[in-house]
């Protein structure tokens, strides 16, 4: 036997204990953030080198490649080329989950697909970095051999890796006759030697040189060229390797271009994903001030709505008309796979599961769809809070499979979980869901449960498509929560002492950057009701700025899905609409243009 | 295209290979066989010279716009194939 089954064995123990530690490192990278522990993106780093180089060893090509690729993304967190943020660490355990599987199906020729797990490790290699060196994660780089008939083709990529470890590359001139038969050596033993001086990128046979069967020359000579990266210098290899010096060349103005690129990693230094996602939200600005005179003309359209006079129906049918049709625009450029935003569940139950030292996992299954980002972000934490209520319910020491089905018709997104075992769970169980019920009423969902035997256990949560969202901070003024959009407030001001306050022209006013402005009064006129306010939100609508009193400011932004309010509540003007809170509180939204107005 | 399965059923080295080398000739040549299967079922070893037997197949095969086939191969032959890149030139099945 070339390879025993004891060596197999030990791979398969040491790998499966190495791939369970680099989760949990990978787990404390992601919780530090921006402040990346070096040392311990090295050891990961290290880690997955002894796995691949096993790997190499015992020819397990796909475990190669996944494990080759998840140390190249590594090697750029460890040269801070790329932040382990959420995202990265969760392709990173992607790629991690699958070379689990590849190491347990070792004995049934690694048979698993890890295409998705592949492209989308090589795509965060190459999205990170700068457009020179981009091209080097799909750039081929040719390497002629010595003898001019055969080259290599190596990724640019994975030479600069091997080149940023200071390694060195060299072509070695083996004949295998000669320099394996002849000393008695089998060709595996030869492999494994050279292994244990390097990483042997790649290998060739000059399989002209062998003939055919009917070439009296065959056997007589079996030249076989070796790519090999390594620490050692020329004459450290020569001796040993225990080769002549014309066996070696090493590769230096073939790729004199990428060791120039290498010996500068730091200098080639570029934006994180962070600034990625700044410049994102640089690109997503006209969308959120779209989104905020949607909001404004949505307000107003509501007062005009139930206005009696009949001359304006066809301005209302028209401004109607314009409104529906930002909302649209807006919806419409909100869209993304959910894939994007909803793997963040299977991330949390990941970490659920760690924390309780369970087996589970998620089935996320909502192929091309894509649903508005903001309903996305809503749906993860309920979502979380619900399948770790399904998890629990369970007991069994193997793995717990959930299986979370998305679908979408024309007006609502329909979220289905279940076991995907349905035998799983043997008796019907009642899942209470107070909390998660009103972060989901918070977004006009609605959730049920069923169970049947064949079936088992089922949740469905059905959230309506066209939602009103306005972006604002929640504020408590007299133990009542109001949402104040956003885009009409221009500061905040915490901490305030009662002398601050003044009465001007029967106004309550406050003195703010060496200015007066007036205070909205929203239930109380009296000075000494303002005196007591802690908080002072500055607001502008339009051209016109005032303050708004309140007891508390969150100064956390949320998304609130809204609805207006006009026929319910007539007889307060000031309410243009109101949301339920994930806590499951009712908010009012001001009317800050009639609040404006009143002022004035 | 005609099609033929061969089984040296022992280790393919250089004590072997001119006899292996001999038959695989006549299934190639005499018989006019384009698509071989080498069964490597019962074969754990093959040194430098076994593998030169091979890609000489190959490139015979090749000649005649032929396909070489290995099939079962052990764990370990197959490792070793894949490391050095035969599975490049032909089709290495495991066993």
């Amino acid at each position: 036997m070339l390879i025993d089954h004891e060596t197999i064995d030990i791979y398969i123990e040491e790998t499966n204990q190495s791939l369970a530690e680099i989760e949990e490192n990978l787990l404390v990278l992601e919780n530090l953030g921006d402040n990346i522990d070096i040392s311990l993106a090295r050891r990961i780093y290290h880690d997955m080198y002894v796995i691949r180089n096993g790997a190499s060893l015992l020819s397990l090509s796909k475990t190669k490649e996944l494990s080759q690729k998840i140390e190249n993304v590594m090697g750029l967190i460890c040269t801070q080329r790329l932040t382990p943020n959420p995202e990265v660490i969760n392709i990173l355990l992607q790629g991690i989950d699958c070379l689990h599987q590849l190491i347990d199906l070792i004995h049934s020729n690694e048979d698993i697909d890890i295409d998705e797990q592949s492209v989308l490790l090589t795509g965060l290699t190459s999205a990170v970095l700068p457009d020179d060196i981009k091209q080097s994660v799909t750039e081929v780089r040719e390497i002629p051999l010595p003898d001019a008939k055969h080259v290599f083709q190596i990724p640019e990529f994975n030479i600069i890796q091997e080149l940023e470890q200071g390694k060195k590359i060299f072509i070695l001139r083996y004949d295998l006759i000669k320099d394996v038969q002849e000393k008695s050596q089998t060709p595996f033993d030869f492999v494994r030697f050279i292994q244990q001086h390097g990483e042997m990128i790649d290998s060739v046979f000059d399989i002209t040189s062998i003939g055919t069967l009917e070439e009296q020359e065959l056997g007589s000579e079996m030249p076989y060229f070796v790519l090999l990266a390594t620490t050692l210098s020329f004459e450290q290899l020569i001796k040993s390797l225990g080769v002549q010096s014309h066996q070696i060349k090493q590769v230096k103005s073939e790729i004199a271009d990428l060791i120039h690129s290498s010996a500068e990693p730091h200098q080639k230094k570029v934006a994180s994903t962070v600034a990625v996602h700044d410049r994102k939200t640089g690109q997503k600005k006209p969308m959120n001030s779209l989104n905020a005179l949607s909001c404004e003309l949505k307000f107003a359209m509501d007062c005009f709505t139930h206005s009696p006079d009949s001359k304006l129906s066809l301005a209302k049918a028209r401004i109607q008309s314009v409104s529906d049709g930002l909302q649209k625009i807006i919806h419409q450029n909100n869209r993304v796979l959910a894939s994007k935003i909803l793997w963040k569940i299977g991330r949390n139950i990941r970490d659920h599961a760690y924390q309780f030292n369970i087996q589970a996992k998620l089935d996320l299954q909502c192929g091309t769809i894509k649903i508005d980002q903001r309903i996305c972000n809503l749906l993860i934490d309920p979502v979380t809070q619900i399948i770790v209520k399904m998890i629990r319910l369970v007991q069994t020491h193997t793995t717990v499979q959930i299986c979370l089905n998305i679908s979408q018709s024309e007006d609502k997104i329909k979220l289905t979980l279940s076991f995907s075992n349905p035998q799983i769970l043997t008796q019907k169980n009642h899942l209470e869901f107070v909390n998660e019920e009103k972060k989901i009423h918070a977004f006009c969902a609605e959730i049920t449960q069923s169970f049947a035997k064949e079936t088992g256990l089922f949740i469905t949560i059905h959230v309506p498509k066209n939602l009103f969202f306005v972006p604002g901070y929640r504020v408590i003024i007299d133990d009542q929560n109001y949402i104040i959009p956003k885009f009409n407030v221009k500061d905040c001001l915490t901490n305030l002492s009662a002398s601050m306050w003044r009465e001007k022209d029967s106004c309550i006013a406050f003195d703010y950057n060496e200015q007066a402005i007036p205070v909205a009064k929203i239930s109380n006129t009296d000075l000494s009701y303002f005196k007591n306010k802690k908080s002072l939100i500055v607001c502008e609508v339009g051209n016109k700025r005032f303050g708004l009193s309140a007891d508390s400011v969150e100064i956390l932004e949320c998304d609130a899905v809204f609805q207006t309010l006009s026929k319910q509540l007539d007889s307060n003007a000031f309410i243009a609409a109101s949301c339920l809170l994930d806590d499951g509180q009712i908010a009012l939204i001001p009317d800050m243009g009639f609040l404006a107005q009143d002022i004035s | 295209m005609s099609k033929k399965v061969i089984s040296p059923g022992q280790d393919i080295v250089a004590s072997m290979v001119p006899e292996f080398k001999k038959r695989l000739q006549e299934i190639i040549i005499e018989e006019g066989i384009t698509e071989l299967d080498i069964d490597l079922t019962g074969v754990e070893m093959v040194d430098s010279v076994g593998l030169g037997a091979f890609i000489a197949t190959h490139n015979t095969l090749s000649q005649k716009n032929g396909k070489l086939t290995v099939i079962n191969a052990s764990d370990d032959i197959y490792s070793l194939f894949k490391t050095m890149r035969l599975d490049q030139h032909f089709e290495i099945k495991q066993g």
